[in-house]
């Protein structure tokens, strides 16, 4: 029986650093729940959250961190590196910058192996393939015995040009395999990106990731009854059996749950802002996933196509602070969860979530759900200690209020502006979708800075990424290199893009027996440039490729090259099973009514004036109420602060639909 | 709403704080419009290039976090094209003539007015400067042995680039002309002026939203501000005078140039840091020369490790230091001295003076990192179209502080350029690399070799960082250029706050190998060199000092 069957229960179980957050949709009703998270044994939450569905799961989407925890904290392994003689360094030389540029001890990310677990192999290709060594048998079996006696359970294997010509690194990763019965990751498989130490890095964090994500994965399928299905970091499920081939798409998966489910709320065009303890994501959704390859973790590089996220270091624990000239700063250093902003009463420093408690935008009873005892009298306190002489409490408030929006508005404008698109322009207006604990606190005072007239608060927007998973695709892809000009690139176009539906409808047919559907994109460049532009392939005709580099390159860079010609660098498939469309249930309207809703009133600091404004509990809103700015509208787990000059409806699926007037 | 400039104080630093982030964003916006949409390895994969805002003065205002010797330097370059070119609304100045706003050739600057109350009159300028990988002369790359300017290629002027936005096919086509790669000059060029354009736009945006009279306030608070963080940073120390040298290689024919950095904090009244560089050695009669503006920015870099991480680097943070300069001397040379060596190694050896002798001033200074950047140029012999250019910097040890072990195998000081992938190397030359290491216990203090136990026994003893091994294989006849220093004694390290030039606590010095049909061969810290198919070059870079 294939696992997508129509009668089979989806189940979304997302963990996250400090919950893990369950959620399915059956019978017209949507069930969320939370449980806490168990950074020692993951797997734990999960089928804890599992028991909460009643056995009933057929297929759980899962989003998991147990990769990334494992690079954070360096906790993966045991496993080994084999690379090209001479190129041991390769990886923790990495590119040769340093972090900071003004530091009297520069240093570098800390690499993945140490030096005496990379093992250095007689195998060398030139640029054109040509091989100028190759080991003997004797020396394979030699690194073979060395690597068995190191107690490694996975091998990641990197030859220099293997992106352009995979054949020996594949041919010596089989031996290797052979040799010593352990799972062998050759970077070329990994991703056919020709530059050595991004895609060896690569195969270093497969290879690192692959005993803690295989153990992960066969508790979890031990005791877990449905079938898995692991968001990637393309933003699509893959199987585990696909995660163990290629371990390092689980890294970046975090926030792709949040992304598909703001694509999902019916609008066109989506700025999704995700503002959680320490950082906050933005997304450009239009329409589909935007990506990249430039996607890092702990400053490691992970040359996969990954969901275009920029992130910046501001959040709800990012410290408030002034420079030694008095210059106020937020962040990037945070408070994290332990010893946490000084609200906390853990003797922590002043953070932004202080600011915004003393601001009147943090109502202190319904902090957390309430499970969470804050204290203002402690962020006040925390807040004197730096306040400099000249400046009045107020003007404290109000600066790191605006310093907030600026770092959140600069984030947007980087992903929007900074790439072709005005989010303004009234002909194709963008909708900003606040999520996250801290999004919405800030979200509708962004969407004013950067000219959006519209702000949508998601209902459940605690438990907004697991909710992405129920929609997310099966999907798998691949890619081929052409690097040819257009004009000679057709025919290698069309003989790829056939090979690689195959090759996909292979992978996807064993969910399921319907039809994928393939999308082909082609990376594009000016023959000599290396940065590539990624665009749909409308029609294998010269004219239109051209056309659509040409619009993609104006629009990013604002000219053209027009003596330069224009290559076809790799064309690249996505095969995706869409689930079924899951319909969102209305939430009940029954015994709802605006007298409940409201819950008196807040003093909060506003546009330099402290105003007195109507507080609103979310779950008692009636369907299609309307109500005016400035006010707070809060629920367990988020807070909407509407500022002046706004206005809020809720509409039939409970989400906060915000018009900025 | 609060946003005219009457209720802007001197001290609102909230407001600082939001006017550094907008700026900030702009500038690493431009940035990314060069690095993608640039075509020479060296811009793309090295990302050697800087975007800065300057105000109409031509201070430095703000600047991306790039390349510390350009950033300090490129204010000059502003000032010089105001000097030279009365810029307006349109207009785009390019200009990397050592005496006229520039540091060395290949360094090309362009510098864009921006014109938002009146088209005639800047408010403020923006700077992009990129390092091209040739500009002519007399060796590919463009960093020659050279005895002139004028043998280091195309010398230009602060030359109108564009105007009434317009660009001058006629100067792309001049400097494209000179160049042994004229596609790639000309494509890189017109990335620099689309990253102008890029910013142009956006800092017009802000001047509407934000209010011109009121950024312009700003951006003079915020050059005030850095000022102020230096300040108050000298007051907190004592009065003193320090003394600290740095000596460059000889090589045979040529004698190297010493660098003499008498420095003195004085508290009497408002601080004042007088550094005074005038006993360094005579103008050099090969390249090692650097003019003023390298100066100043070494001078900044160095007092800006001092500083908390957040703060500017702007013009201010030379408003409490006298510098003195001997006109004739190797840090001052007479206009038409040769200088292609002076941005990439006498930086550094300025900046080892520099920090030695604020060492004697009671600061707590790192050991001498590499001191050298190890520039190597290979390219093709003669200007025949169609050549190669092949330019880099390698990365060694850095120096060990008073608390940590020094990083190994990075770039330290005045460069933080990448290192280009091997594979994109050999895909675009006719080069293989066929070794890529960390070179063994180069670093001062080094017995043991990336032990665990890297520290000694006594407490407070920290190893400096290894160097590297880069070997190149040639495949075709080449035009090989090196620039380099610490070939001859290493970087010192330092013993109870003194510098120490012994075989144990200083770093290891650097070597330049040619192998030739299997002799080995030691070649000068500075060398042009033709080579044949089959030679091999192998530069082993300085280990960092050690710290007692």
């Amino acid at each position: 029986m294939s696992p997508l069957n129509q009668g089979n229960l989806r189940v979304g179980i997302d963990t996250g650093g400090t919950f893990t957050d369950i959620v399915m949709v059956e019978g017209g009703r949507m069930l969320t729940a939370k449980v806490p998270s168990c950074p020692d044994s993951p797997a734990l939450a999960v089928l804890d959250g599992l028991d909460k569905t009643g056995e009933r799961a057929g297929l759980v989407c899962h989003g998991t961190t147990v990769g990334t925890n494992a690079i954070l904290a360096r906790h993966g392994g045991p496993a080994c590196m084999v690379v090209t003689k001479g190129f041991r360094d390769v990886l923790e030389i990495g590119r040769g910058e340093r972090i900071d540029l003004y530091s009297k001890s520069p240093s570098r990310p800390k690499p993945i192996f140490p030096w005496d677990l990379i093992f250095e192999i007689d195998a060398r290709l030139d640029a054109s393939g040509n091989v100028l060594s190759t080991p003997t048998i004797d020396q394979v079996e030699q690194i073979a015995e060395i690597i068995e006696e190191s107690g490694s359970e996975a091998i990641g294997v990197g030859l220099l040009h293997s992106a352009a010509w995979p054949g020996p690194e594949q041919e010596l990763s089989g031996l290797m395999s052979a040799l010593t019965t352990l799972p062998t990751y050759p970077s070329s498989e990994l991703a056919a990106y020709p530059r050595e130490y991004e895609r060896w890095n690569l195969a270093a964090v497969a290879a690192y990731l692959s005993p803690v994500l295989g153990s992960y994965l066969e508790e979890l399928a031990d005791k877990c009854p449905a079938t898995l299905a692991l968001m990637a970091s393309s933003g699509g499920l893959i199987s585990s059996d696909q995660a163990l081939d290629n371990p390092a798409l689980c890294v970046l998966s975090g926030p792709a749950g949040g992304a598909l489910a703001a694509l999902s709320l019916g609008r066109e065009r989506i700025l999704a802002l995700d503002m959680g303890g320490t950082s906050t994501d933005v997304t450009l959704l239009a329409g589909h996933l935007p990506r990249t390859r430039e996607a890092e973790i702990d400053g490691l590089p992970l040359p996969l196509p990954t969901i275009d996220i920029h992130t910046i270091g501001a959040g709800g624990g990012s410290i408030v602070k002034f420079d030694a000239g008095g210059m106020l700063a937020l962040g990037p250093e945070s408070a994290g969860a332990m010893p946490g902003p000084a609200c906390y009463r853990n003797g922590g420093p002043a953070t932004l979530s202080d600011i915004a408690l003393l601001s009147g935008r943090l109502p202190p009873s319904h902090f957390l759900g309430g499970e969470m005892s804050i204290d203002a009298d402690f962020s006040m306190k925390a807040l004197d200690e730096i306040r400099p002489p000249s400046m009045t409490f107020d003007e404290l408030l109000d600066g790191v209020n605006e310093l907030a929006k600026v770092h959140l508005a600069g984030a947007l404008r980087r992903i929007s502006v900074g790439r072709g698109i005005d989010p303004s322009n009234p002909k194709s207006p963008f909708t900003l979708v606040p999520f996250g604990g801290a999004g919405a606190l800030y979200g509708v005072e962004c969407a004013r800075v950067i000219g959006l007239k519209e702000v949508l608060h998601p209902r459940s927007a605690g438990v907004f990424s697991a909710i992405g998973l129920l929609q997310a695709p099966i999907s798998s892809e691949s890619e081929r290199a052409i690097l040819k000009r257009v004009r000679d690139s057709l025919e290698s176009i069309a003989s790829s893009r056939q090979e690689l539906e195959l090759e996909l409808g292979g992978i996807l047919g064993s969910w399921s027996e319907k039809m994928p559907v393939f999308t082909a994109t082609l990376e594009c460049r000016y023959r000599g440039q290396t940065h590539t532009l990624e665009i749909p392939l409308r029609a294998n005709a010269p004219d239109s490729i051209t056309e659509d580099f040409e619009n993609a390159y104006k629009s990013r860079y604002t000219y053209l090259h027009h003596n330069a010609e224009i290559e076809v660098v790799t064309i690249r498939v996505r095969g995706e099973l869409i689930p079924p469309k899951i319909d969102f249930p209305d939430i009940p309207d029954a015994e709802r009514d605006m007298a409940d809703a409201q819950s008196g009133n807040v003093r909060m600091r506003v546009e330099r004036e402290w105003i007195d404004a109507p507080v609103y509990l979310r779950d008692n809103l009636p369907i299609e109420s309307e109500l005016d700015g400035p006010a707070l509208v809060v629920e367990d787990f988020a807070t909407l602060f509407l500022p002046p000059d706004t206005s809020m409806h809720l509409d039939r699926k409970g989400h906060a639909v915000v018009e900025l007037k | 709403m609060n946003s005219t400039p009457e209720n802007i104080g001197p001290y609102d630093p909230a407001q600082l704080g939001i006017f550094h982030a907008l700026v900030e964003s702009i500038l690493d916006e431009m940035g990314e419009a060069l690095r993608h949409g640039a075509f020479s390895q060296n811009i793309k994969e090295r990302r050697d290039y800087s975007c800065a805002l300057f105000n109409s003065d031509g201070d430095l205002v703000c600047g991306a976090a790039h390349i510390p010797v350009h950033l300090g330097s490129m204010d000059t370059a502003c000032r010089a094209a105001i000097d030279a070119i009365l810029m307006r609304e349109g207009d785009a100045v390019l200009l990397n003539d050592p005496y006229s706003g520039g540091t060395h050739l290949p360094d090309l600057t362009v510098i864009l007015p921006a014109c938002f109350s009146d088209p005639n009159s800047p408010d403020f300028y923006l700077g992009v400067r990129a390092h091209h990988s040739d500009v002519g002369g007399i060796a590919p790359g463009s960093l020659p042995l050279s005895h002139s300017l004028e043998e280091e290629g195309l010398v230009i002027p602060p030359t109108i680039l564009a105007r009434d936005g317009e660009v001058r096919e006629d100067v792309i086509d001049r400097l494209a002309n000179a160049s042994r790669q004229p596609a790639e000059r000309s494509g890189d060029l017109r990335a620099q002026l689309a990253a102008g354009a890029v910013g142009l736009k956006r800092l017009s945006e802000l001047a509407q939203g934000r209010g011109l009279d009121r950024i312009l306030i700003e951006s003079r608070l915020f050059i005030e501000h850095s000022a102020n963080v230096l300040t108050a940073f000298l007051s907190s120390m004592n009065p003193a005078t320090g003394k600290g040298v740095c000596i460059m290689d000889d090589i045979p024919g040529e004698p190297g140039a010493s660098i003499v950095c008498r420095t003195e904090l004085k508290l009497d009244g408002a601080p004042v840091l007088e550094i005074d560089l005038r006993e360094s050695s005579d103008q050099h009669s090969g390249c090692l020369n650097a003019v003023p503006a390298i100066v100043r920015s070494a001078i900044i870099y160095s007092l800006r490790l001092f500083l908390p991480p957040d703060t500017p680097v702007t013009s201010g943070l030379l408003r409490p230091v006298r510098i003195h300069l001997r006109r004739g001397s190797v840090l001052d040379p007479e206009p038409g001295a040769a200088v292609a060596g002076g941005n990439v190694e006498t930086s550094q050896a300025i900046v080892e003076a520099l920090l030695l002798s604020f060492g004697g001033l009671g600061w707590d200074i790192p050991a001498a990192s590499q001191g050298t950047m190890n520039n190597i140029l290979l390219g093709s012999v003669g200007m025949s179209p169609g050549g190669f250019s092949f330019y880099e910097t390698i990365g060694g040890g850095a120096g060990a502080t008073s608390e940590r072990d020094g990083a190994s195998g990075i770039q330290t000081h005045m460069t933080n350029t990448r290192n280009t992938p091997i594979e994109a190397l050999e895909r675009a030359f006719p080069l293989w690399v066929t070794e890529y290491s960390l070179r063994d216990a180069s670093g001062g203090e080094g017995e043991k070799h990336r032990d665990d136990e890297l520290k000694n026994e006594s407490a407070g003893t920290y190893r400096g960082g290894d160097g590297i091994i880069r070997e190149f294989e040639i495949l075709s006849p080449t035009r090989l250029t090196i620039l380099s220093n610490h070939r001859t004694k290493g970087p010192p390290g330092i013993d109870r706050g003194k510098p120490v030039y012994n075989d144990s606590i200083s770093g290891k010095p650097g070597r330049n190998l040619l192998i030739r049909k299997g002799e080995v061969i030691e070649l000068p810290a500075r060398v042009m060199l033709d080579l044949e198919p089959g030679d091999r070059i192998r530069i082993e870079t300085p280990g960092g000092g050690g710290y007692k």
